[in-house]
């Protein structure tokens, strides 16, 4: 008896140790979230927020930084000036672990001054987009709006047909018809209260362990809407990437938009001996979208040439795989090289640009 | 732990039973389709070693002899089958205009360690060094499961006693808690240096080998070098504080190899146990040192050679192994010509703080070198990381966009290879500040006063160590590849 309650003393003493020293190390702070509705279906921190940020366990690509007056990340203040260009991604275009200038956008803003507008949250799909555009395009008037899409990950296009994250959307059918479905987010007042201990955030941000203990990462939690068969899962994929593209057209033609897809390239493809190459079903979901986006007259850019022949040349990655897959300075700065000419022909409507 | 010590307190071979079976349930976690090669492999060498020592007993010292020479074809039959085979044919296909296509021999895991340790078995019993022979006993010899899947390989002559040891069955809170201290030492090394440095190899030598500035080349060999070490002794560790909760005291494998101040000397700190095996079973019987100067150096390159050759069925290993060989030709040749360095006495002509500093420096720099070609994939990869070393090879167009950080963050990882080195160059290992000697005190003192708090911390600090490694996704122990 006199052991165990010895041992439980140990215990105690081994985690207020660790309480002090991850109070001093730079322990991922997390960012709190708005709650989301029916009035707005999107994921968002709450503004004017500071936070660190860190990944994995060993702390790396330490950034501090605060969000916007919107609750965005690496987004200058919405109302300073007119809107030119409104950019809307998930984490590659958040981008926590860089400066502002450093990002595609705040590269974007150093050449085209001011009126870049970006909302970008972690975890955001296709579906979310376009909740995003419609309640972002009628606020801020851009003339050209540039969205980011994934290609491996699972909030990709492969992952179209499948359930969203809390706080984020997900396409859905009922008979025929296709519809935005949001996931409410509703902030835990026990989570708000259990992070402040930095041993606790280190082991939920960092370590990732609630994800690790539920049994993988977020590609094994997010199940296809119902149990679809390949041919009908197939089917859905196409109908919903045909739906997305209609009310973006849609979108185009009331507000006077430019479009531009900005497409992540299979980086993974091109690094040797990278054991967990892209499937081949992404790439053909890639393929598909991309005809479907050409052929509804948007402009698309694809990285994965550039990025192939930058990779020639430099041999220098694009991410920080193994660790972690996001989007390193060298991505942003050639993905905002490639748009940039795009941007300048603001009067030149739906031209593919396929380098 | 607890089925074994409520056994224990009814029946010794009980509980040496279970853990027997719980060993056995290990190696079949890991390795299921391979459970009957070990078992088969135990039941041969076991009725071998039984035979030898009827033979011996019953005056038939021939009858002994072929026996020991049946298990060493037996043995160095199926290490050579399935770990070189495939080696083989790649290689000598070749030589007779042939393209045979390699097999796909899966490797069984451990079994280097437990071929070797049941060849030394059988040495020792035609040595009559051999004085037990239960079954159960020499299953649990074997299949012990802190040494099972890659090493230190242990000797029958010391395990038998411990095993069968009344106080060794008997549950100790201060030998638990010394266990968990010294496992947790191992785990740190492990979870925390060795793959957290390990994150500077990979780009150096399986990516951008070809390409590489000098200092992308030095953190690339440097951090594996610190890698491997941390890796192997952690294991080591590891296995040493399991077997200690169990009152099982292993063999130590390592003692601060890289403070060595020469070649001889590295080689009596790394992988002890693999050494004095090598120099036991292969060196020695060879002629060793006794039939004069020359027969010694090259006794010595075909001992290095194969040891090599254990670790692996690829050139790399050779020329690992024969660079070793020569380091230690040169080593010993100049120790005969200019008399030893630093005698009993602590004195000699290589006693000066600059000399001791000189000679750990060049030792160290010689191990850094040979290791390039234990990671290489290949000689020819090996060799563009070893010309890198000197004179850099990058020829890529001037103009990159992450300047120094091209192939990773090169300031993080000489922080990390620095962090590394300092431990390994500074720090006492674990052996020294618990040396053996005192270990029996501190675990009464720990009986006594500490255990329970000092257990409760460091079972937080493993499950710590334990999520870490778990959430960060599989990291096996480089040591299971040989």
């Amino acid at each position: 008896m006199r052991f165990s309650i010895n041992l439980a003393w140990g215990v105690m003493l081994a985690l207020a140790i660790l309480e002090v020293c991850f109070c001093v190390l730079p322990v991922n702070s997390g960012l709190r979230m708005v709650s989301t509705s029916a009035a707005e279906p999107y994921s968002r921190y709450l503004p004017r927020q500071t936070f660190v940020y860190s990944h994995g366990w060993n702390l790396m690509n330490v950034h501090h930084g605060s969000t916007n007056n919107l609750g965005f990340i690496n987004a200058a203040d919405f109302g300073q000036s007119p809107s030119k260009v409104l950019i809307i991604g998930d984490s590659f275009v958040e981008s926590f672990m860089h400066n502002y200038a450093e990002t595609l956008q705040g590269r974007l803003a150093s050449i085209l001054g001011t009126g870049i507008e970006t909302v970008a949250t972690s975890g955001n799909t296709l579906a979310d987009s376009l909740q995003l555009m419609r309640k972002f395009v009628p606020m801020m008037s851009p003339s050209t709006v540039v969205v980011f899409v994934k290609t491996s990950d699972p909030s990709d296009l492969s992952e179209i047909a499948s359930a969203p994250l809390h706080g984020h959307n997900g396409f859905i059918t009922a008979g025929q018809k296709v519809t935005v479905f949001h996931d409410l987010y509703q902030e835990s007042s026990l989570k708000l209260w259990v992070m402040k201990s930095a041993l606790i955030r280190y082991i939920y941000y960092n370590l990732k362990f609630h994800e690790w203990f539920t049994g993988a990462i977020t590609l094994k939690l997010r199940q296809p809407i119902g149990k679809l068969a390949p041919p009908d899962k197939a089917t859905k994929k196409l109908m919903f990437m045909r739906y997305y593209l209609a009310e973006l057209n849609a979108l185009k033609k009331t507000h006077g938009l430019q479009i531009i897809f900005l497409m992540d390239g299979d980086r993974n493809s091109l690094y040797p001996s990278v054991k967990n190459k892209t499937q081949a079903l992404n790439l053909q979901d890639q393929a598909h979208f991309s005809r479907l986006a050409l052929d509804a007259g948007f402009a698309l850019i694809d990285m994965q040439p550039i990025f192939s022949r930058h990779w020639l040349a430099y041999r220098e990655q694009f991410d920080y795989l193994p660790a972690d897959g996001h989007w390193n300075t060298v991505a942003h700065k050639l993905a905002a090289d490639a748009l940039l000419p795009q941007l300048l022909k603001v009067s030149r409507t739906d031209l593919a640009v396929r380098p | 732990m607890a089925g074994y010590f409520v056994l224990s307190k009814y029946s010794v071979n009980a509980s040496i039973a279970f853990l027997l079976g719980a060993s056995v349930c290990f190696y079949g976690y890991w390795s299921l389709s391979f459970l009957p090669l070990l078992l088969g492999s135990i039941a041969t060498n076991y009725g071998l070693g039984y035979l030898i020592q009827h033979c011996k007993n019953s005056g038939n010292e021939l009858g002994a002899k072929n026996a020991l020479t049946l298990g060493l074809v037996l043995n160095l039959g199926a290490l050579i089958f399935f770990k070189y085979f495939d080696f083989f044919l790649a290689n000598v296909g070749p030589l007779f205009g042939r393209a045979w296509q390699p097999v796909g021999i899966i490797l069984p895991i451990g079994i280097s360690f437990f071929t070797f340790t049941q060849i030394a078995y059988l040495v020792d019993c035609q040595a009559e060094k051999v004085s037990e022979y239960k079954a159960a006993n020499y299953g649990l010899f074997v299949t012990y499961f802190p040494h099972l899947i890659a090493g230190p390989i242990i000797h029958h002559k010391d395990m038998m006693p411990q095993f069968v040891n009344p106080e060794s069955h008997v549950f100790s809170k201060g030998r638990l808690t010394l266990g968990l201290l010294i496992f947790s030492v191992g785990l740190f090394k492990k979870v925390v240096l060795a793959d957290g440095v390990a994150a500077f190899v990979g780009p150096v030598f399986d990516v951008h080998h070809a390409s590489l500035t000098m200092p992308e080349a030095w953190v690339g060999a440097l951090a594996y070098t610190f890698q491997l070490y941390f890796d192997f002794s952690g294991y080591c560790d590891m296995a040493y504080g399991l077997s200690y909760m169990f009152g099982v005291v292993l063999p130590v494998n390592f003692n601060s190899p890289y403070k060595a101040r020469s070649i001889i000397e590295f080689w009596h700190r790394w992988h002890i146990t693999l050494s004095s095996f090598l120099k036991d079973y292969l060196y020695v019987p060879l002629g060793g040192n006794r039939l004069g100067s020359m027969r010694r150096y090259l006794n010595l390159f075909i001992t290095m050679l194969l040891g090599g050759l254990w670790h692996g069925a690829n050139w790399t290993f050779i020329v690992w192994g024969a660079l070793h060989g020569v380091y230690l030709i040169v080593n010993h040749g100049l120790k005969n010509f200019l008399g030893e360095g630093v005698g009993r006495s602590g004195r000699g002509w290589g006693s000066g703080p600059l000399m001791l500093a000189s000679g750990a420096g060049l030792t160290f720099l010689l191990v850094v070198l040979a290791w390039v070609f234990f990671r290489a994939s290949s000689v020819a990869v090996a060799l563009d990381v070893l010309t890198a070393l000197f004179q850099g090879t990058n020829t890529l167009q001037p103009g990159n966009l992450a300047g120094h950080n091209r192939i990773m963050n090169l300031q993080s990882g000489m922080l990390w290879v620095l962090v590394c080195a300092s431990i390994a160059f500074l720090a006492p290992n674990i052996y020294e500040v618990l040396e053996r000697e005192k270990l029996i005190g501190i675990q009464r003192y720990l009986e006594k006063k500490w255990s329970g708090v000092l257990s409760g911390f460091l079972l937080t600090i493993i499950f710590l160590l334990l999520a870490i490694s778990e959430t960060r996704g599989v990291s096996e122990f480089l040591y299971f590849n040989f």
